[in-house]
């Protein structure tokens, strides 16, 4: 059994006037322990969403979460208890987002904050998760971690505040990570910091993954798998290594020749036309059609379902024209 | 030389914060003692972390912060002492294209009106003259009649980020500073933006200053460029030359961090620690704090560039010797 299954899972959204905006179609996705598994798309993409809806973190209403299955480490996290829920959370799957600055409480000391975490889920005494979180600082690379304690999150910089964050996260050695954009507020070597950082924390707690970005380039070296998603369904899927060296969607293709790339310099960029529909305009067909140089008839009138490439079914590909 | 467009000499932005009583007040350096020169019809990037003075040096040259020192010449004239009337008619030839197309336009005007706003100001009040001029900058940005009275809200990032670039050419500019164009945009409207840069520059030879984070789009999108760190000038020269031959150990840590969506490939060397702090930065190099190849005498280095080969300069160049 895997750590985290999810099977046709439909995120909602009750809009105004009635409207229902389909926020995730239909997506599979599981990850096995130990693993990294990364989610790909741009925004509103879905990608965040589910993030949410694996921590149930979404408020209901306005959002409407379905699936055949959902469950974490054997637990349904559909019909779970709140109490229950609470227990998992911080605990057993951790999470971290996009700005850090906006995910601490300014008005506490970022080592209280990291305290919470101990006196909640391990039941310690004020002064055991006062030494708890100082180690913990040390751990992860945070410099003068007694001082760091008594400092308030102004007092930091992005990249601190992001270890922070992980600190938080990662206290109780969560069986899980959700990191959510976990370096896009961040300068290129910081970025490079965290990273390394996260894959430090992953080897050493044996802890899975589910790796939320824009950037095929971070997904690089810190996921064994990749799911890319537009408009809210999954359209490829795949080993990191293949997806990257072969991509097979039209919107994977051009994702990665349409991004800039530190290598030979080119004078014109092959630009993928148009842009990302809003959820409540997404065009009959693949969703993706208006804007794929490779659309046929059958593209602009028919979503293709997701078909498994090759045998070991670690692949599968939502396209008319790859199958 | 005559093709300069821009030259900027031995320039310093300094903050001050409040003093406490009886203290002097804390200083940021913000740009010390840069000295460039940006060449007509050229693309120029500027590079480097948050903090490292890349925005406060393009608001420098709109006059829209004072330097403390240093000179800036637009076209052969000195910014910092034109008199009111100098400036205005110099700082009419530059404009910027900002970074968030979310937070640039104003939600309640309709799009034609935007755009001409540049010309209203200018006295423009006719209002057919003004519509025909924002419906030709709009089809030269890709957009079309259609659009002109819809207001920003309607619009997707890139679409935004058109009308931005269309309202930057209302006054048909010779300069135009680009500070983070792409970076609150989706990946998969960059090339468009980019593209379309590139075809304005050449159409309208334009100048551009780019100013970007993401070192692979300064690669692609400029001539010449500089690396600044907190507040300096690490590396400055010919784009191509500084990409092939980095020699400045900033340099080289931030080409390394990159992540490229490439299997296999290095891993990057990882700088220690953060940026310094601006306030009261050390003496002598200020990059030396993460520096891999620090040595005492770092502290004591006078600060400026050398010529690496030509048309490359940079501040440091151990790595190439080690």
């Amino acid at each position: 059994m895997s750590l985290l299954e999810i099977k046709q899972l439909k995120i909602m959204f009750a809009g105004g006037g009635g409207k229902l905006l389909r926020a995730v179609e239909n997506a599979d996705l599981s990850i096995e322990a130990g693993e990294s598994v990364a989610l790909v798309g741009e925004s509103g993409c879905g990608k965040s969403v589910t993030g949410f809806s694996i921590m149930r973190l979404l408020k209901t209403p306005p959002a409407i979460v379905r699936a055949d299955r959902l469950t974490f480490d054997g637990a349904d996290i559909l019909t779970l208890p709140e109490p229950d829920m609470q227990a998992i959370r911080g605990r057993d799957i951790g999470m971290i987002f996009q700005e850090p600055s906006s995910a601490l409480n300014p008005v506490m000391t970022v080592g209280k904050q990291v305290d919470e975490v101990f006196l909640r889920h391990r039941g310690l005494k004020q002064k055991e998760a006062r030494e708890a979180t100082v180690a913990l600082f040390r751990d992860i690379g945070i410099s003068a971690p007694e001082r760091r304690y008594h400092q308030y999150p102004h007092e930091l910089s992005g990249g601190m505040k992001q270890r922070i964050l992980i600190a938080t996260a990662t206290a109780c050695r969560p069986k899980l990570l959700i990191a959510d954009e976990p370096t896009t507020a961040l300068d290129v070597t910081i970025q490079a910091q965290i990273l390394e950082l996260l894959r430090e924390l992953r080897e050493k707690n044996k802890m899975s993954m589910l790796l939320i970005t824009h950037d095929l380039g971070v997904v690089a070296h810190n996921a064994e798998r990749v799911h890319v998603m537009y408009c809210g369904k999954i359209v490829e899927t795949g080993r990191t290594a293949e997806v990257l060296t072969d991509p097979l969607h039209p919107y994977t293709k051009g994702l990665l020749r349409a991004v800039p790339r530190l290598g030979e310099k080119r004078d014109r960029f092959e630009q993928i036309p148009l842009s990302v529909p809003h959820p409540s305009a997404k065009p009959e067909g693949c969703y993706f059609h208006p804007r794929c140089s490779e659309a046929c008839e059958a593209c602009k009138k028919h979503m293709p379902p997701l078909m498994p490439v090759g045998k070991d079914g670690a692949r599968a590909v939502r396209c008319w024209r790859s199958g | 030389m005559n093709d300069e467009l821009i030259k900027i000499e031995n320039l310093d932005v300094n903050f001050r914060l409040k003093g406490k009583l009886f203290a002097p007040p804390d200083v940021i350096s913000a740009v010390n003692a840069v000295s460039l020169s940006i060449r007509k019809n050229e693309s120029f990037g500027v590079v480097g972390e948050s903090g490292c003075g890349k925005s406060t040096l393009a608001n420098a040259i709109l006059g829209f912060v004072k330097p403390d020192r240093g000179r800036i010449f637009y076209k052969g004239q000195d910014l910092l002492t034109a008199d009111k009337k100098a400036f205005l008619s110099l700082r009419s030839g530059m404009q910027t294209i900002f970074q968030d197309p979310y937070s640039s336009l104003n939600p309640r005007m309709p799009v034609w009106a935007l755009i001409s706003e540049p010309l209203y100001i200018r006295g423009e009040r006719d209002k057919t003259v003004l519509k025909a001029r924002a419906l030709e900058l709009l089809r030269r940005v890709g957009l079309g009649e259609e659009d002109m009275d819809r207001a920003a809200p309607c619009f997707s990032g890139g679409q935004r980020q058109r009308i931005v670039i269309a309202r930057a050419l209302a006054l048909q500019p010779e300069f135009i500073i680009c500070d983070e164009p792409l970076s609150a945009l989706d990946v998969s409207v960059h090339a468009q933006i980019c593209n379309l840069l590139q075809d304005l520059r050449k159409e309208l030879r334009l100048t551009y200053l780019f100013i970007s984070h993401n070192l692979a789009v300064v690669r692609h999108m400029t001539e010449r460029m500089a690396v600044m760190y907190l507040g300096r000038v690490v590396e400055y020269g010919d784009t191509e030359k500084i990409y092939k031959n980095p020699c400045h150990p900033y340099t080289r840590a931030l080409l390394s961090a990159v992540p490229e969506p490439d299997v296999g490939g290095r891993p990057p060397e990882l700088l220690r620690g953060e940026v310094a702090s601006p306030i009261n930065p050390p003496a002598g190099c200020r990059f030396q704090s993460r520096c891999a190849y620090a040595k005492e005498d770092c502290a004591a280095r006078p600060d400026g560039l050398f010529e690496a080969e030509p048309e490359h300069f940079t501040a440091c160049c151990m790595p190439l010797l080690e």
